[in-house]
């Protein structure tokens, strides 16, 4: 049946949607009885009260489709999504009808997917011609990469017996980010927090680090000038990173069994989200590895939305995790970073 | 439905797949410049690559299994060795041995040639059963146990056994709980005529292959990875199903494909699918890796022997059920 | 005014109309009517008592204890309809007290609505029709603004916000939410839901099988119709104006405008002991439908074969007892019932008879009101004709129609006064209806002894009403040797100005006498002085308006009530007339469209419907299960890759070529390209674009690219 609803819903061959309400259901039942009476009783004032429910129910089909037709939804912006919470989004509706008020429309974003709930952006009126905006709320039980297939605009308008809805189709995608919690410092591991034992590198601190020669790209005004006078080649001097050293966060991404084990892992996923937001936010160069793939190590808000972005697809691997824990760390010895965060299942 | 079988964050990345794809593509070129004139067996070696399993070449000596194998350990750039199998040969000498460091004043391990990326193991049915179930313990598990201590194979661990069908004088066939470790048994067989000019002119007498490494272990492992998670739709599996019970409800067959084989079979259509650069799989893997797949897991009725027989009367077998079995869809 | 009090007050309203319609019935009691009316009045408030704790559970339990009360009366009174509305009715007014939200709502709304149900079924009256209207505005306003307040719950409540109560209840008093859109809006609505309710009524084929569900109109009280009538107690209705029946012409030569004064025969009477008519007439015998749905009561081969007939369709009021007479002019030659109740005659529900003297009654329930056809003859009345009679007489008119009882002396010498020097039966009795035209009194209030009325009335008292006229004018006929009956029935009538229809009041109701004259049958005689009768009549302003009324309700009973296919079918052709002058014609004729009408509902109606039916739950059912069923087969075809395939399969199967079974998609692609080189990139293009759809994918081209490589396939094939 969920295969029949998805291709209803995204098919050409029916441009609306109905869907009854409970009483839309108590009408239509109470109609088909009051048809079946009147037709065997033969009562002509059953007839009539038939033809009187049988009119609220073509009437409100006619006014539905008028009340949503001349409505024209605005786009999608790019939502921030975290699995679980609401994700609140604006969403414009402009009424391109010159005369008649539109009334009790509804306006989401049709999205793929199970768990998906939709908190739609309403409008109680829209007046002729005019445009706009209510917030909506979309939550996503699950990480993950979802397909957004349109915008709905919908209406239970005039007597609440159904809803009809039309799909404005567009194609875009939601990522949705794993949940990001607040962290405690003392939550991290020492090497998190820059005082490990690895060793300083060069960087663009403050502290003098040592001296090289000169290359191309290197800033001019680290040009020693003094060590350079005797040489042919100029020397510059390199500053130590202070506080700014690398951190990895290695992500076992895999399945440790057992019964929660998906949930566990996911869990993994949404702290190893964390811990990466929270050294960014304080400034630290961040990358991450999991044994899948890896984020090049930065840093800023871009680094934030990198690593989410790939935190939100990265799969969950049904393998055994001590293997999978090897790979990291030959893929993190490749890497050389300056300190690593573990985050397990 | 792309969401059934693999939840909304088991997604193949484009990139990751397309990164799987390009290090199979280079292996495979590397190693078709010298491997000349199969390129079938080519491509199935690199899908059992790809998949993670393992490959056993049944040839008479002299068809190019040593060349297939050394350039697939070349262009894979990670540790080769390759063991020759004797009578004589023990466990030992394939996993590793502690011996005492007097220096030390401890027992050191010393690395046995298991511990390398792509292994060839020459003439498998001329070792010991002991031995060769010593190879086929760390096939399977990648790892091995010496001295109640367990150790880690390299990733990738692709390992290429041939053996000799015509000779029966001093071996020991493998027995079938043993052939199904291999993903695959592959036979190469005879060039054609301008292939074998080419190889000959080619090859000449030096032995160098003159072979570089093209991909990293580490990229062959990313590949791998990649083949696991390819989303393997209901319906090919309902096919494949029905090849499966096929097999073992035919009148030709004492043996029908196990449940390992069945999981073998989807696996290597993945890498199939991986080798081919696309993220999802068609009839067209599961058929063309069948035969190469399910050959040596089924028993002929009458050969119950193992071992004796080259795989070509079930490989027929298998053929005639393929061709009796439709294929879904339109 | 504050939403929340406009809406509460809308929704009173609703419940108080949908009572209203129920109570017009008059079948319910002031201990009923009184506190269903004034609960809704206390729904305006009831969102006090609606958020108290346990209010919700005492209303169950209040629910449930009515429901056992009710289930348990109708049990012991076996009235379950009645019961069932009571308790329908009691649901409501429990319902007005906890109105919160539009879920409780708008359960009000369908109770008001079971309500009018109910009414449908026990109230056929025009109040129920004059109910309707403002129901439909009420009800759609209502609807409308409920509508209003689920959006408001919906998008102040469900956020789930701690002061969302308070938000609610600011929105819930707020005032301008309706504005004259808003009005403007709802009065189009109700227009269009009443126009379309209009039409579904007249559209909606009326293949009905059931007849009697309409019933249970209140009765007119009336006596003197049953197959006994005691002269004196007749009186005591004469002055009443309840309308009877209405008739209106139908076809024939003289329709259009019916005479006045109009005389319905009801039944004849043949037997009299001195004080009391009875009708002892044996062998009465089932009447059958025949030709055209036509009962046609058995005439004597001794009569004259009818003359020119004509029909007036006649609405009966109902009457009180199981035996109803049908009236009609003299002399009725046939009856013709509508299909419904043809239809309840095969059942059993329904029987009509006749009686050798043309009388035809039916049997069926109790009290409904009736309407039919009748049609009839011009009776003998050709002097020449009727004085030449001669006075041989079948033995069983002799039989019925002559017995008198013993008479008082003075009763035979007057009847042979008057018959002096006239030699034939018809001189006679019109000598004897002049004479007591002119020398007799009329007067409801006369009162006269019991032992022999007739004679008190002839020759001591001279005056009475028109039964003793006619009694006494049947018994010196009977004296004198020639057969006569008494005939009640109604006379008179007043022409509606609004309709074309006459309608017979109670105080119509008339007697008058029958003479048999062989060869031609029964001829009417009328010895009530006619002008007495015309004191009956009301007038001025009153009168006028009560036929206005009655004009109304006729269109009621005529349009609503009876309405059914046959009219259907007059309205269809009457329109159609109207339209253009082709088709029907000026020459429309009821029996053609009686005629259409009963082949339309004869042919086989639950074939017709029925396999649609089938066919579209088949539909719906394949539908539904088809991507179970047939795995990796109900890949929907809109699908731009499955498309493509599936025609660039279609086209390579007319070239014969076939993917075999075990045959892959990809593999097929490859060997129609090596037929095909030129579009062997195309073909494996679409075939691996249908793989990837089979496995779930979307294309990875866009459909303009599919589209062309299969325009490239097309032309490749068709060369």
């Amino acid at each position: 049946m969920g295969r029949l609803k998805g291709f209803l819903w995204r098919s050409d061959f029916f441009p609306r949607k109905l869907s009854f309400s409970r009483e839309g259901k108590v009408v239509v039942l109470i109609s088909i009885g009051l048809g079946f009476a009147a037709v065997n009783t033969g009562n002509n004032l059953l007839y009539m009260v038939f033809g009187l429910s049988l009119a609220l129910i073509l009437i409100s089909g006619f006014l539905s489709e008028y009340n949503i037709r001349s409505i024209v939804p605005g786009r999608m912006g790019r939502l921030r999504a975290s699995a679980g919470r609401p994700a609140s989004f604006m969403l414009g509706a402009t009424n391109l009808n010159k005369r008649m008020s539109s009334f009790g429309i509804e306006v989401w974003p049709l999205v793929d997917g199970n768990g998906v709930q939709v908190e739609p952006a309403r409008f109680l009126e829209m007046p002729p011609g005019t445009a706009a905006d209510a917030p909506g709320a979309i939550t996503f039980s699950r990480r993950g990469r979802y397909g957004m297939h349109g915008v709905v605009v919908s209406t239970s308008f005039p007597f609440s017996f159904f809803r009809k809805s039309a799909v404005t189709a567009c194609s875009d995608t939601v990522v949705v980010h794993p949940v990001v919690h607040p962290i405690r410092e003392i939550d991290l591991p020492a090497a998190a927090e820059g005082e490990d034992e690895s060793l300083p590198r060069a960087g663009r601190g403050f502290e003098f680090f040592g001296v090289r020669d000169f290359r191309v790209g290197d800033n001019p005004r680290n040009i020693s000038h003094r060590l350079s006078a005797g040489r042919t080649q100029l020397i510059v001097r390199e500053f130590e990173q202070t506080g700014n050293k690398e951190v990895m966060v290695a992500l076992v991404n895999v399945d440790p069994g057992g019964p929660d084990g998906l949930e566990r892992a996911e869990t993994a996923v949404e702290i190893a989200a964390s811990v990466a937001a929270h050294l960014l936010g304080k400034g630290r160069v961040v990358g991450l590895v999991s044994s899948f793939d890896a984020v090049s190590p930065g840093s800023g808000p871009a680094q934030v939305e990198r690593i989410l972005d790939y935190l939100a697809t990265v799969p969950i691997l049904e393998l055994n995790s001590p293997g999978e824990e090897m790979h990291v760390r030959r893929m993190l010895a490749s890497l050389n970073p300056g300190g690593v965060v573990w985050v397990r299942p | 439905m792309t969401g059934d079988l693999n939840g909304a964050g088991q997604q193949v990345t484009e990139a990751a797949l397309a990164a799987a794809s390009s290090t199979a593509a280079r292996i495979s070129a590397c190693v078709g410049s010298v491997f000349l004139g199969k390129p079938d067996v080519l491509r199935q070696s690199i899908i059992a690559l790809v998949a993670g399993g393992h490959v056993l070449l049944e040839d008479v000596p002299g068809a190019g299994k040593t060349v297939l194998a050394r350039t697939l350990a070349a262009s894979i750039g990670g540790r080769f060795s390759r063991v020759q199998f004797t009578s004589d040969l023990l466990p030992s000498d394939i996993t590793g041995v502690s011996v005492y460091s007097s220096r030390d004043e401890s027992f050191v391990f010393h690395q046995g040639p298991v511990f390398a990326n792509v292994l060839l193991a020459d003439e498998i049915n001329r070792a010991s059963p002991r031995t060769q179930s010593a190879l086929l313990e760390a096939m399977s598990e990648r790892e091995v146990t010496v001295d109640s201590k367990t150790r880690e194979l390299p990733r990738p661990f692709f390992v290429i056994a041939t053996q000799n069908p015509h000779e029966h004088s001093g071996t020991y066939p493998l027995p079938e709980s043993q052939l199904d470790r291999f993903l695959m048994r592959l036979s190469i067989g005879y060039p054609d005529r301008e292939s074998e000019r080419r190889i000959a002119m080619v090859q000449g007498f030096s032995g160098n292959l003159g072979i570089e490494s093209v991909v990293s272990p580490d990229e062959v492992a990313a590949a791998q990875q990649v083949a696991r998670i390819i989303p393997f739709p209901g319906f090919l599996m309902d096919y494949l199903l029905e090849l499966v019970s096929r097999t073992r409800s035919s009148d030709l067959l004492e043996l029908g494909i196990s449940t390992r084989g069945v999981v073998s079979l989807a696996s290597a259509a993945r890498a199939s699918a991986v080798v081919g650069g696309r993220g999802f799989c068609v009839a067209d893997d599961v058929k063309s890796l069948f035969v190469p797949v399910c050959s040596h897991r089924v028993v002929v009725r009458g050969h119950r022997a193992g071992g004796v027989s080259t795989g070509t009367e079930a490989a027929a077998i298998l053929s005639d059920i393929l061709l009796s079995t439709p294929v879904p869809g339109d | 005014m504050r939403f929340d009090i406009l809406h509460r007050l809308v929704t009173a309203a609703v419940v108080w109309v949908g009572f209203g319609a129920l109570f017009l019935s008059g079948e319910f009691g002031l201990s009923v009517v009184l506190p269903a009316l004034a609960f809704p009045v206390a729904g305006i408030f009831s969102w006090r008592l609606a958020g108290r704790r346990h209010s919700g559970r005492l209303a169950g339990l209040l629910a449930v204890l009515g429901g056992v009360g009710a289930g348990w009366m109708a049990f012991s009174t076996t009235d379950y309809l009645l019961w069932a509305i009571k308790f329908a009715v009691f649901l409501a007014c429990l319902k007005s007290l906890y109105l919160r939200m539009a879920v409780d709502f708008m359960h009000m709304y369908a109770l008001s609505f079971l309500t009018v149900m109910a009414a449908a079924v026990v109230n056929p009256g025009l109040s129920f029709g004059i109910v309707m209207l403002p129901y439909t505005v009420l009800l759609v306003f209502g609807l409308m603004l409920n509508s209003l307040r689920q959006n408001m719950e919906r998008s102040i409540l469900d956020r789930g916000r701690p002061d969302s109560a308070a938000d609610a209840a600011a929105f819930m008093g707020r005032r301008g939410i309706i504005r004259r859109r808003f009005v403007l809006v709802t009065v189009g609505i109700t227009l269009a839901v009443f126009f379309s309710n209009v039409l579904f009524f007249l559209l909606f084929p009326r293949m009905g099988l059931g007849f009697f569900a309409r019933q249970q109109r209140q009765c007119v009280a009336m006596t003197g119709f049953s197959e006994e009538v005691t002269l004196g107690d007749f009186g005591n209705i004469i002055s009443d104006l309840d309308v009877v029946m209405r008739v209106v012409p139908n076809g024939g030569p003289e329709a259009g405008m019916l005479r006045l004064p109009l005389r319905m025969k009801g039944q004849s009477l043949d037997s009299y002991d001195g004080r009391t008519w009875r009708k002892t007439t044996p062998r009465r015998y089932q009447l059958d439908t025949g030709e055209g749905g036509l009962l046609r009561p058995r005439r004597s081969r001794d009569e004259a074969p009818p003359g020119p007939s004509f029909e007036r369709d006649v609405y009966l009021e109902p009457m009180p007892g199981t035996v109803r007479v049908l009236f009609g002019e003299p002399m009725i030659t046939g009856f013709r019932p509508p299909m419904g109740m043809l239809d309840a005659m095969r059942t059993d529900k329904l029987r009509f008879f006749a009686d050798p003297a043309g009388d035809v009654t039916m049997t069926g329930p109790e009290s409904t009101a009736l309407v039919y056809t009748v049609e009839s003859s011009p009776p003998p009345s050709d002097p020449a004709l009727l004085r030449v009679a001669g006075d041989s007489w079948p033995q069983r008119i002799k039989d019925l129609y002559l017995p008198v009882p013993p008479q008082d002396p003075g009763v035979s010498a007057l009847a042979r006064r008057i018959a002096a020097g006239r030699d034939n039966a018809f001189d006679i009795a019109v000598a004897m209806e002049n004479e007591l035209r002119n020398g007799w009194a009329y007067s409801l209030d006369s009162v006269h002894g019991n032992t022999d009325p007739v004679a008190d009335f002839l020759l001591r008292n001279k005056t009475g009403h028109c039964e003793y006229f006619a009694s006494s004018m049947v018994i010196m006929l009977r004296v004198l040797g020639i057969p006569a009956r008494i005939v009640n029935g109604f006379y008179g009538g007043e022409r509606n100005e609004f309709g074309n229809y006459v309608a017979l009041r109670k105080s119509d109701a008339h007697s008058w006498v029958e003479v048999y004259f062989p060869g031609s049958g029964w001829a009417v005689f009328d010895p009530t002085p006619p002008g007495a009768l015309d004191l009956r009549k009301g007038g001025g302003l009153l009168a006028e308006i009560r036929a206005a009324i009655d004009a109304v309700k006729l269109t009621w009973y005529q349009w609503v009530i009876e309405y059914d296919l046959e009219k259907q079918f007059e309205m269809v052709a009457r329109l159609l007339k109207v339209k253009k002058d082709k088709g029907f014609g000026d020459n429309i004729n009821r029996r053609d469209i009686r005629r259409i009408a009963r082949e339309i509902r004869n042919l086989p109606w639950g074939t017709i419907f029925g396999i649609p039916v089938l066919l579209f739950g088949l539909f719906v059912g394949v539908r539904a299960l088809a991507p179970r069923v047939l795995k990796g087969r109900g890949l929907p075809s809109a699908v731009p890759a499955v498309i493509h395939y599936r025609r660039a399969r279609r086209m390579l199967h007319r070239r014969g070529l076939v993917r075999a079974g075990s045959e892959t998609q990809i593999e097929f692609a490859a060997r129609a390209g090596v037929e095909f080189p030129s579009v062997a990139a195309d073909l494996e293009l679409i075939a691996w674009q249908y793989c990837a759809v089979l496995a779930g994918r979307q294309p990875s081209v866009p459909p303009g690219e599919l589209d062309a490589a299969l325009e490239r396939i097309r032309r490749a094939l068709a060369s």
